[in-house]
């Protein structure tokens, strides 16, 4: 049976699709058993889930810097 | 640059035409033949659909400051290399493989030395269990967590003051998306190894949103 630190290690597996069949079937089994782990597996989503917003949410590149950045490299690109 | 990337360099494409819409729609392989084509447009969308990534993944390395002169290089070097380009990896994962290493390339003449790791608090007993109740947070979705500007910085600075290499796992893992494979070959590290650095990485972050939502 695994214990907290185990299952806590075995959570990140688990949202990456890393874990084996056994090693899925152990942490449910612990999962089943221990509300202060699922709680911790709950909010590892909604931390990735708010990183990944937050890096998506931060930049648009503004459509000056694409022709600018474009308009550079093909000048490099001539030499 | 190498003799070899000014050899196969593509064509100058034209600036003043306009855009392609159409191109929009196509896929990266279609994206690069009419960028080797030289097709009117095709530049501008291969840049926005790659700079905003190469940019992250830039800043994970050197200053704000330095970033975009760190992804113009890469661009030259992605443009000039891109006739060799073999699809042996996704056309993202191989830029930003360009990317990183200009941005380590860079980072080399500056000489800045790498953080050391603090450990992460010992939160769980000798029996391995938790030593203090898991805490329920306010809020359920990714959204309303965000919806606070305070925890949305806390999280940016949680993410900056990640050890770099935890800070690389996550970005190209959880934010970019990339592949657990790429990401191990990019990062030049085994699978088991970046299993532990999202691990060390992700907890981290839950701890300061954690932190965050205790205090409210």
């Amino acid at each position: 049976m695994l214990n907290c630190r185990q299952a806590t290690e075995k959570a990140s597996a688990l949202l990456d699709g890393e874990l084996t069949r056994s090693e899925r079937w152990a942490l449910r089994l612990h999962l089943m058993i221990c509300h202060h782990c699922r709680r911790y597996l709950r909010q590892l989503r909604l931390t990735l889930g708010a990183v990944r917003r937050l890096a998506g949410a931060a930049e648009p590149i503004p459509e000056r810097d694409v022709s600018a950045l474009a308009q550079r490299l093909r000048n490099e690109l001539k030499r | 640059m190498s003799e070899h990337h000014a050899r196969t360099a593509p064509r100058p494409i034209d600036t003043d035409a306009a855009q392609v819409p159409a191109l929009c729609d196509e896929d990266d392989r279609s994206l690069i033949a009419a960028v080797l084509e030289g097709r009117d447009g095709a530049l501008e969308i291969l840049i926005r659909r790659l700079q905003p990534a190469l940019l992250r993944t830039a800043r994970a390395i050197v200053d704000e400051s330095r970033a975009e002169d760190v992804t113009q290089e890469a661009w030259i070097n992605i443009l000039r290399s891109l006739p060799e380009f073999r699809w042996n990896a996704a056309l993202k994962t191989w830029a930003i493989r360009i990317t990183l290493n200009q941005a380590f390339s860079l980072r080399r003449h500056d000489r800045r030395q790498q953080e050391r790791e603090a450990p992460l608090p010992d939160t769980f007993n000798a029996r391995g269990h938790w030593r203090e109740r898991v805490e329920p947070w306010h809020a359920d979705t990714p959204e309303a967590l965000l919806a606070s500007e305070q925890l949305s910085q806390a999280i940016q600075r949680g993410l900056s003051a990640l050890p770099e290499t935890q800070r690389l796992a996550l970005l190209l893992r959880d934010i970019e998306g990339l592949e657990m494979t790429a990401v191990c070959n990019i990062l030049d590290v085994s699978a088991s190894n970046v299993r532990v650095l999202l691990h060390r990485g992700r907890t981290k972050l839950r701890d300061v949103i954690d932190a965050f939502q205790s205090g409210c």
